[in-house]
This record gives C-alpha cells, structure tokens and sequence, in this order.
C-alpha cells in the first residue's frame, strides 16, 4: 500500500493540489467504487447466507432428533413394554391357575393397567407420526391386532376360568388358546412395533447425515465467501487509497472486522454445531435409543421364561429364544447358556473388569454405568438358571424369575433414564447455541452493508 | 478423530477432489447391479429348475427386493458353506440363503432383515416312527450340510449327542436319508418341507419345532444405508401381501402349516 501511494506523491511538482487532484482521480471513478463495494457486500452476503443455511440445517436435524423421530422412538418403545408386559401378566395368570391368588391378583392389577398404556401409547404414537402415512398404517394396523389380542386373551383366561387347575397344570385347551395369543403378540404385534421404532431410528440417521453434510459445504462456502468478502474490502481499501489519497477508511475498517470476526466466530459456531449435533446423535441419542430397545427386548426375555414354564411342549424353543435374546442383549461369546454365565463371570472377574460393548445392553454400560445394572443382569442369569434346573412348584419357580426380572428392569430404567436426560440436555444446548448465532446474522448482515457504504460515501460525493 | 471430518469433508465437497474421497462409504444403494448369492440345492426355497433358471421362496424375495430398490441382478450360485465367504471376499452384495441370524456371525458380517421366521424341524423316513422329537436323535445319525451350524448348535445348545454326518448338499443329505445311511435330517422346516416334497413321500416332517430361527440377509459390514433401505423392501413386501402370497405359493403344496405367517422383527442396522 506503501509504494502505491509514494509513487504518485513523489511525482508532484507546480500546484500541488491541482496535480493531486487530477492524479487521484485518474484511477478512481464512481462506477469503479460501486463495483468494489458491491462485490464486497455481495461476498459478505454469501458468507452469511451460507452460514445461515448451514444453521438452518443443524436445527432442522435437532428438531427430528429432539421433537419429532427422537420422542417417537421412545413413544414406540413404550408401546412395545406395555404389549410384551401385558403378554407376560396373560401368561403369569395362566401358568398359575387357582394357586397363589395374591400374585394372580397382582398380575391382574397389572394386566388392566398395561392395557391403558397400551391404549395411550397408541395414540400418541399415532398423533407424532404426523403427516407420515405408512406409519399411520402400521400404527392403525396395530391397533386391529391387538383388538383380536385381547379378544384371545380373554378366552383364555376364561377357559382357565372354567378349567379351575392348579399351577402349571393348565390343561392343553387353555395352552392352545393362549399360544394363538402369544404366536400373535410375538409374530405380529411386537415386530410391528419394534420396527416403528427403528424406522423412526432410520429417519434420524438420515436427517443427521443430511445436516453434517450440509454444514461442511456450509463451512466451505463460509470459508471461501468470507476470503473473498476479505479481499473485496481489501481491495475497496487499496482503490480508495490510490484513488483518493486516504491510507485509512474508518468504516471500511470496521466493515473489515466485523466480517473477520464472522468469518471466525462462524466457522466456529458451525464446528460446534456440528460437534453438540453429533454429541446429541451418537453418544445421546444411539444409547439412548439401544437402551430403549434393550428394556424392550429385556421384558420379551422375561416372557419367554414365563412361557417356558407355561407351554410344556414348546420349552425348548422358549428356551432358545431366551438365549438368542441374552446374547442379543449383551454378547459375550459362547455355546449355550451355562456357557454364557461361566464366561461372563470371568470377564467380571474382578470387580466388572470387562465389560462388552456388543450388544443392546453393551452400548449403555460403558463409561461410569457399569455398576448396578451388570450386577441384576448376572443376577437374573443365575437365577434363570435355578429356575430351570429347580423341580419346585412352578410358582415359586416364577417368583424367583419375577424377582429378579424386576431387580434388573429397575436398574435397567435407571440407566435409561439418564441416557435420556444426556440426550435431551445435548438437543437444549445446541438449540440455544443456533439461536443465539442466528439472531444475530441478519443485523450483522445490515451493518456490514452500512458500514461498507458509508465507508465509500464520502468519496462519492467528491464527483459531485 | 471427528475433528478433522470437517476439513476432510470440505475437501472432499470441492469437485476436483471428490473422486478420491468415496472409498470407505460403499453402499449397496451406489450400484446398479446387485450380486446376490442364493443357494442352489433347496427346493422350494432356492433351486435350479430345468430351464437352468433360479427359483423358489429366497430367489422370489431377492427378486423382490432388487425391484423395489431399482436394481438388476446378477445371481452367484452357492452352497451352505459359501454364505459367509462369498460377502466377505467380495464376490457378492447380499446372501439370501436360509441364513440364520446369530450374534455370533453378526461379530463378521452385517444382517438386513430377518425376512423370515421359521423353526428348525427334523426330516425322518416315513416309516420310521422312532423319532418324535429333539431328544430321540439321542445316537442317530444326523445329516447337515457343511457351513450350517445346525448339528453343533443341537449337541451344545440342547445337549443331545447325535452322531454328526455331513454333506455338501441338502440332496445329498436327503439321498442318504432315503438310503437309511442317516436316520434323520435336521434345518429349517422350509428347507424340510421341500425336501420332503421333492422325495414324493418317502419322508415325514416330524414337527419338532425345537427353535425360532430369523432368516436374514447377509450384507458386508458398514452399509447401514443399504441395510435400512433392505428392510423398508421387506416391510413393504408383508405390507402388500407379498410375502404371504409367496409362502403360500412355495410352501403350502408342500403341506406346510402356514395358518399364522410371523412378521419379522429386525435386528436392526448399526
């Protein structure tokens, strides 16, 4: 800038401010002012734009996340624990017969509450599928089913009614009507439900790929606009000094940095954006979301115990089913169940040394959460054992199942819980961040373009 | 290691060098033509007929899936134990091949689906009425083929010591059932049920129903895309009666019992 300016001066001679004049004015003219100025203004507003769409994005991904997909993940969640646990009292009833009436009053207390979850459930489910046909379909469809569920259910628990027989002598009418229950609670009902779930799970990866990659080509769009925003005002700086003889423009000055500090506060806040967007997705909203379907998948592992004992004959795949949904659950490698729990007791040999991320249960019990909920789980296992290998009454074999199935179901509640509040808080903080910045863009656009103006104003008026 | 993505993504988003940014993000969806491996030994379910075309319950439902995707196919014949291998030396996208899902081949390979549900059943000689359920192949002799995981999973799972034979093929299996070199043949009952189909009443379905097993689609690891786009096909095909048509299409000629048609529930795409 130095030289640019020495040149000309060094030339003067005769009047000097004639010369100056008329040697300033060469280069400079209204046109050649407007276009620089412009050509900066029109940057900064590209950079802004893009730094607003980019913000646009990451808050359409929080808004699926946190309000729409993300609640109706737990919504179906919900669904499902009320079905499979309504499945599980149906069954408790039956497998106990006229024996035990408190803990068949018990069960029936909970058999009429889960059918008025199931009931809100539904509807919530169907008010946040919104506008999404296919969900309402399968929600819809949902809901005919279970009408026909409870319609079996009830005639089951009528013919058992009638049949008057002591626990875990239900005669084969009564296991035959209720295994048409049961074969459309597992085989329709359940799945229907489960896969909501994970279809809403679908929507939220997609709309978070979609955001990530908006925000990088944001980021690059800002960063290329905000260098080109940069040399414009540059520029406009160099012509006016050349062409008029003025080294400093106060306003262009300042236009100069508040665009620097867009640029800079910009390409932060979109990395921060999309560092709390992925903190939201994958360490809130994947475990939490695991968790979901493990408490899901935990309470159809409890109601293949019940029915191992309730339907003699199909023992043996209620069996199988129990330990595909253990190993589902949290995999540790092994042949068959007892297998399972020898192997797990040495990888919690000492004090829970290593503790598998595979699995539904896997994803939620790392880092800090290990404790309690490990300790019903290994719990439950061994008393699953005790259960099958016992000759006891089949109610008191169940009791021991129930009792230790509700143990591991509260902790595992706990744990979920507080995956929940991580995930929620995650979706709040990068809410408040966008909305901060965003209030802020259009009044840093306004005063960019103001000042840029006012910055070539005063030379304006010197054609005058 | 997310925070130099940003950078690297922006890189990648300038045109010029967007060639050399989509190696690791292979899916299913990017190509065209879908290599898919289906068994080539079991009747009803996947088969070679005489006019040296593929048919049968997995073949119709690949054929459904590649449609509702807009994919054509290019079929890779295998046998059991190809199923993994086939994916993971790459020389195919998807195995639809009476492919259990276990946790355990989930550690090498991803699954899309189940598609099916069904249950491990036994195949014996008609006349033999000594076998009625799992506990009685107590020291028979078993056929399985080679890569199915059925015999170990009777001995360690259910604790009845069977005498293990093995053959490349379910013919094969079923020839020696019928010859009496095997007692009893044990897999899924719509693998059974074609067999017994195909030996025209020379064997009996016993109807041991001793495991549930979900049938899934075997996908290399990491296309969770791919994997989700797989089972919005499946969904719509219970949801427009596809899938029941075909299995009464399949399976009922057989005298399967298909009075309640199970829909899967996922495993889920990670």
């Amino acid at each position: 800038m130095s030289t640019a300016l020495t040149g000309p001066r060094a030339s003067l001679d005769g009047d000097p401010l004639a010369t100056r004049l008329d040697l300033v004015h060469r280069t400079a003219s209204p046109p050649r002012l407007l276009v620089r100025a412009v050509a900066a203004v029109a940057a900064l507003a590209a950079m802004l734009t893009a730094l607003a769409v980019a913000a646009a994005a990451a808050n359409d991904a929080l808004d699926v996340i946190g309000h729409e997909a993300g609640p109706q993940v737990v919504a179906t969640t919900d669904l499902y624990f009320a079905l499979s646990d309504a499945d599980a009292q149906v069954a408790t009833l039956l497998l106990l017969g006229t024996s035990d009436p408190e803990a068949a009053a018990e069960a029936e207390t909970r058999y009429a509450q889960r059918r008025g979850e199931i009931a809100g459930a539904l509807l919530e489910a169907h008010r946040l599928a919104g506008g999404d046909a296919a969900q309402r379909t399968t929600i819809e469809t949902v809901m005919e089913h279970y009408g026909e569920y409870e319609q079996l259910a009830a005639e089951a628990l009528l013919l058992a009614d009638q049949a008057a027989y002591p626990q875990g002598e239900a005669p084969p009418e009564v296991v035959a009507a209720y295994r048409e229950a049961g074969d459309l609670m597992s085989g329709q009902l359940l799945p229907l439900s489960y896969n909501l779930t994970l279809e809403n799970a679908t929507t939220v990866r997609e709309s978070y790929d979609r955001a990530q990659g908006r925000i990088d080509t944001g980021l690059l769009v800002v960063a290329i606009g905000g260098a080109i925003a940069l040399a414009a005002l540059v520029w406009l700086q160099i012509h006016i000094a050349r062409g008029f003889g003025r080294v400093f423009n106060p306003s262009l000055l300042v236009a100069t940095a508040v665009c620097l500090l867009y640029l800079g506060t910009g390409l932060t806040v979109l990395n921060a954006e999309q560092s709390a967007l992925q903190e939201a997705k994958e360490d809130g909203f994947d475990s939490a979301l695991s968790l979901a379907r493990a408490n899901a998948v935990s309470n159809a592992l409890y109601v293949d115990q019940v029915r191992y004992l309730l339907d003699d004959e199909r023992a043996l795949v209620y069996e199988q089913t129990f330990f595909d949904k253990v190993q589902a659950l949290l995999y540790v490698e092994a042949d068959n169940l007892e297998d399972y729990r020898e192997k797990l007791t040495e990888l919690w040999e000492p004090q829970f040394a290593v503790v598998p991320s595979d699995g539904l249960l896997g994803a939620g019990l790392q880092g800090g959460y290990t404790m309690s909920t490990s300790e019903s789980w290994q719990a439950l296992l061994e008393t699953d054992a005790a259960m099958r290998a016992d000759t006891g009454s089949d109610a008191s074999r169940l009791e021991a199942a129930r009792a230790a199935y509700e143990a591991y179901d509260e902790d595992l509640d706990n744990l979920t819980g507080e995956h929940l509040t991580t995930f929620r808080a995650g979706i709040d903080e990068g809410e408040k961040a966008i909305a901060d910045f965003a209030f802020l863009l259009p009044a840093a656009m306004v005063a960019l373009a103001a000042f840029t103006f006012t910055g070539i104003a005063p030379r304006l008026r010197e054609f005058r | 290691m997310r925070r130099a993505a940003p950078l690297l993504a922006a890189a990648c988003a300038l045109p010029l060098a967007a060639a050399g940014c989509a190696a690791d993000s292979e899916s299913i969806l990017d190509a065209d033509v879908l290599r898919i491996a289906v068994q080539t030994d079991q009747p009803l379910i996947g088969w070679e007929n005489d006019d040296g075309e593929y048919e049968g319950y997995d073949v119709d439902t690949a054929r459904y899936l590649a449609d509702y995707l807009g994919k054509d196919i290019e079929w890779v014949p295998i046998l059991t134990a190809d199923r993994e291998t086939v994916l993971l030396e790459d020389r195919a996208d998807l195995t639809i091949a009476s492919f259990s899902i276990t946790q355990e081949r989930k550690q090498s390979i991803d699954f899309a689906g189940p598609y099916a549900i069904v249950h491990q059943d036994l195949l014996v000689r008609a006349d033999d009425t000594t076998i009625n359920e799992l506990a009685d192949i107590e020291g028979r002799r078993l056929c399985s083929t080679s890569g199915s995981n059925v015999a170990d999973r009777i001995t360690v799972e259910h604790g009845v010591s069977a005498i293990p034979v093995e053959a490349a093929d379910a013919i094969e299996c079923l020839a020696m059932l019928v010859d009496g070199e095997v007692d009893v043949i044990a897999t899924d009952d719509r693998i059974l049920a074609g067999l017994a189909w195909q030996s025209g009443g020379q064997t009996r379905l016993v109807g041991a129903g001793y495991s549930e097993e979900r049938l899934g689609i075997g996908m290399r690891p990491g296309d969770t895309a791919g994997c989700e786009a797989i089972n919005r096909a499946i969904t719509a095909m219970y949801a427009d009666g596809t899938a029941e048509l075909l299995m009464q299409q399949w399976f009922a000629p057989a005298g399967m019992d298909l009075s309640s048609i199970p829909i899967p529930q996922y495993e889920g795409c990670e």
